[in-house]
This record gives structure tokens, sequence and C-alpha cells, in this order.
């Protein structure tokens, strides 16, 4: 090969001005192992392109997992939702129940309370009454007063 | 979109996938887990790979966000010591490539280069991509990627010359 014609090329090379047919050249020349000494230089960097472009990982990448993961992601969705309603129906009903145990009790106490004063209140019209019947005598002195002041 | 159908435009680009990622992550177990990690993000917007005349273009530039959002994590977050630790776990027993002599320097140098010029000189010296591929894969114009790579050959030659002239003097 051409070695003025290898040395311009490297020239742009480095200016970053070089086709990749003219790279392609370079590559094959730097390959061949018939290079100039003082273009040694240069073998390992076209060397090191060459092997890095033989490297392949051997790992095969899957994707049948990501199939799920949107319908994990659209699941989480309606978990949250369902949670929150759960919450929500669970607050609901726990004010609601204890409102009305409040509101049981309170009847409850009322009656009581009211069974008890009326209770009270027969007593004290029932001691009322006996007494009032004791008076009755009374009446009697009134009579026979009434029969000697004429 | 099936996924046979999937697998036939995308498995082709596995290895590619993957020597970019290892290019940037440089740990070959990483750059596996980001490779894997792609394929998922492309099964999961497979609608939207169809919009793209070019899927490669579009997978390649998918991965090399990916790796350097894991770059930039992995330096927030501090686990670079642990990451140094594997690196060399790793070269003992993984990457028998980057063990030859001359060509292990170059591995070692392009682990130097700022990741752009890295992704730009793989691209174009390992990938064979054309300026205007390599312009859509990196999200800029031309003349900057021609920028990029002029500079980064320019360094790895740089450092090559160094190399090999410490290696003359020496002996």
């Amino acid at each position: 090969m051409d070695l003025q014609k290898i040395e311009q090329a490297l020239d742009a090379y480095f200016e970053g001005t070089t086709s990749l047919a003219e790279e392609k050249m370079l590559q094959e020349y730097f390959k061949s192992g018939k290079v100039a000494p003082h273009l040694e230089v240069y073998q390992d960097m076209f060397a090191f392109f060459a092997t890095a472009k033989s490297e392949k990982t051997s790992v095969t990448p899957k994707i049948s997992e990501t199939n799920k993961q949107p319908f994990y992601k659209y699941m989480r969705k309606w978990v949250a939702v369902a949670a929150l309603l759960v919450v929500a129906l669970g607050v609901t009903f726990f004010i609601n129940n204890n409102s009305n145990k409040i509101s049981t009790a309170e009847q409850i106490e009322a009656e009581l309370a009211f069974e008890k004063t009326k209770e009270a209140l027969n007593f004290i019209s029932y001691q009322f009454n006996s007494s009032a019947q004791n008076l009755a005598v009374i009446q009697e002195f009134e009579k026979s007063t009434n029969k000697i002041f004429k | 979109m099936q996924k046979e159908e999937f697998l036939h435009i995308v498995m082709p680009l596995k290895d590619k996938l993957y020597r970019l990622a290892k290019r940037i992550l440089i740990s070959h177990d990483e750059a596996e887990d980001a490779v894997q990690e792609v394929f998922l993000k492309l099964w999961n917007g497979k609608e939207l790979i169809k919009k793209y005349n070019k899927p490669e273009a579009y997978a390649m530039t998918m991965t090399k966000n990916y790796c350097l959002d894991r770059l930039k994590s992995k330096q927030a977050s501090n686990l670079t010591i642990v990451h140094q630790n594997y690196k060399s776990n790793n070269s003992r027993t993984e990457d028998q490539v980057e063990a030859k002599d001359g060509v292990g320097m170059v591995f070692e140098i392009m682990k130097q280069l700022p990741e752009q010029q890295r992704i730009i000189l793989q691209l174009r010296d390992v990938e064979e991509y054309e300026y205007s591929e390599i312009a859509a894969v990196m999200e800029m114009n031309e003349t900057a990627i021609r920028v990029n790579l002029s500079r980064a050959r320019k360094m790895v030659r740089e450092e090559l010359i160094k190399k090999y002239n410490y290696g003359l003097t020496k002996n």
C-alpha cells in the first residue's frame, strides 16, 4: 500500500475528516502486519478498535417478564383505589355504629330516669293521700263546734 | 407489536448496545444490567419505536442516556468506591480481551477520556457509524461530533506516544 496515502489518511483521521472508507483502509493497513516503523505507535489503537468490535455479551436480555409489568402498574392503581374505599367505608361504619350506640344508650338511660321519676312521684302522691285520709278526723271537730255555736 | 416482531428488530442490536454500555460504565456486569434495562424500556415503549424510522439510533440513544444517568447517580450516591473494587475484580476474571498488552493499554486510555468523547469514538471507530447517525444518537450537530471525535483521537494518540516513548527510554 502507498505509504504516503496512508500518512495523509492518518492526518485526516486525527482531524476527524476521514470518510468511513478511508478509515476502513487504515484499519486494513494496520491489520496487515507490514506497518512502517514510525507508524507502529498507532497499531495498538487500531488493534483496539478491532478487538472492541468483537466484544459480545453472552446474556440474552429477557423481555417476557415485562409483559407483566404494565399489568402490575395497572393493578397497583386499582389496589390503591380499593384500599382507599375500604378505609373510607370502615371509617363511616365505625362512626355510624358508634353514634347509634350512643343514642340507644342515652335512650335507655332517659327511660330509666323517667321510670324512676314516675315512681318517686307516685310514691309521694300515695303518701300524700294516706296522710290526707288521717286529716278526715279534724272535720268531726268542726261538726261538733258548729253544733254548739249556732 | 408482537413479541416476535419486537425481538426481530431489537435482538440484533444486543451486542452493540452492550459495547456502548460497557464503554460508558466500564464494568462488564453493569453493562449487561444496562442492556437488560434498556430492553425492558424498549419493550414497554414498543409503540414508540415504530415512530422512529431508525430503531437502532433510538435504542442507542436510550442506552447512552441510561448509562450516563447511572454514572451520575453513582457519583451522587458515593458508590464509586464499591465500583472501583468491583472493577479490579472484574479485570482479573472477566475481560480477558483487555489483557492483551498494547490493546489493553488503549482500553485504559479510553477510560480516561470524557464520556462524550468516549461514546463518539466508540460509535465511529468501533461501530462505524456515519456522522449523521452519530449526531442523531448524541443529539448534537455534526460539526460538534467531528470536533469531539478529533479531540478524542488526538488524546488517545498523545497518551499512546507517551507510553510508547516511556517504554523505549526505559529499555
